[in-house]
């Protein structure tokens, strides 16, 4: 066999798709020829590669919250069904267009939700604290109620000593540019602690109408 | 849902939710997009769920609903990352020449650098070979899962392995963003 024909096969050779006779072609010619060898063995090396890349996550009782969220939400859309048939507050009504924006912190995999008093001009009088497990990814959601469309806004994040992102290691400061659409915006960040403590971050939402700041305690334990 | 139409629920469901989660994860490349999609079908299925007491094949039907919801919304599923600002981890899309020394096989110290290089992949080819050579699916299973034709599969596998060759160095590195990073499914997305 030449080298070409050869290597024309390595991948049906490497699925066990090739019949025995073509097999031993392919090992006698790999045997005496090295630059096929190195070829197969790489090929052989990314297969392994590929069957060893990790599947991150879910969380930790993903199953029982996932039937707890079905749970809510069967039960929510019984209600809605219900209550369509009675007068109530349209979506959007004036009593959150008060609000030019405001930020939430929740903790994907808790019960309860950590919620900022929303932005209205005076700083929010408690700051939101979630508690991480340490050396563990803890998905942490960052929802930004905006009123009206917010494009190329800047989002940038500085977080404490001790915890980072998961897949940016020893990078305390990172930025994004997105555009927020009206309503709540959803930001899902993977923390990672790595010292038993309680640190600040700090997000801060700069944009053409002017900079927010919000801040969120973690407790590393 | 009564505590006990949960449980049964569970029960039925949780053989198959390592594997559902597992192809979540390979279609999304996100922790937070593979646990919705996960839960959307759960949200799905709960509401069909005398049906799926009178399914023979549960895990490939589980599979294949899960892929469908994920074709038909994928333009929720497949968001654009965050662009981040940061250029020191810039996308650098060198692709490495012949010449370069074999350095040594690809190791665990190189799952980075293949991640970063799948992400170079169309999605057809992304999927196809995450799921065959990462997941061991078959080519007729990922038929039966896609509907799309084993031929074109392997093509599509073939041209996918081709194109990682292509792009990995000789020492198996990669200097790109992670394709299954985490942050990938990270964005600013309105409910």
């Amino acid at each position: 066999m030449r080298c070409n024909e050869v290597q024309n096969i390595f991948d049906d050779y490497l699925d066990g798709e090739i019949p025995t006779e073509e097999s031993w072609n392919l090992k006698r010619h790999v045997l005496d020829c090295t630059s096929c060898q190195a070829d197969l063995e790489r090929r052989r090396a990314i297969r392994q590669s590929l069957s060893d890349l990790p599947v991150l996550g879910p969380g930790e009782g993903f199953l029982d919250r996932a039937l707890d969220r079905a749970d809510d939400l069967t039960a929510k859309e019984n209600n809605r069904r219900r209550s369509d048939q009675a007068p109530g507050w349209p979506p959007g009504s004036t009593k959150g267009r008060r609000v030019a924006i405001a930020a939430v912190f929740a903790v994907a995999c808790a019960t309860a939700f950590i919620v900022q008093q929303p932005f209205s001009g005076t700083p929010p009088t408690e700051i939101p604290e979630v508690t991480i497990a340490m050396h563990e990814v803890t998905q942490v959601n960052l929802v930004f109620s905006a009123n009206d469309e917010l494009q190329d806004a800047r989002l940038s994040l500085q977080l404490p000593e001790g915890v980072e992102l998961a897949g940016y290691r020893g990078r305390s400061a990172l930025s994004w540019k997105t555009d927020l659409e009206p309503g709540k915006n959803v930001l899902r960040l993977p923390f990672v602690g790595h010292i038993a403590r309680t640190g600040e971050v700090v997000a801060t939402l700069e944009h053409a109408q002017g900079t927010k700041t919000f801040r969120l305690k973690v407790k590393v334990i | 849902m009564t505590s006990q139409a949960k449980d049964a629920f569970a029960v039925l469901l949780k053989p198959h939710l390592q594997r559902l989660y597992r192809l979540a994860y390979r279609l999304t490349c996100s922790v937070p997009d593979a646990e919705d999609l996960v839960q959307d079908i759960i949200v799905k299925l709960y509401l069909r769920r005398d049906e799926l007491t009178s399914i023979r094949e549960l895990a490939p039907w589980l599979g294949r609903v899960l892929y469908n919801h994920f074709i038909d919304d994928k333009r929720r599923y497949a968001r654009q990352p965050l662009k981040l600002v940061d250029p020191s981890i810039a996308v650098d899309d060198q692709i490495a020449s012949d010449t370069e020394p074999l350095a040594q096989a690809l190791n665990a110290d190189t799952a980075q650098g293949l991640n970063a290089a799948l992400t170079k992949l169309s999605e057809e080819q992304r999927v196809v070979v995450l799921l065959h050579d990462s997941e061991g699916y078959k080519l007729s299973e990922i038929q039966e899962l896609t509907g799309i034709p084993v031929g074109t599969l392997k093509s599509r596998l073939h041209r996918g392995r081709e194109r990682l060759r292509a792009l990995l160095k000789r020492d198996g590195t990669f200097s790109v963003q992670d394709a299954c990073n985490p942050l990938n499914g990270a964005k600013i997305d309105a409910l």
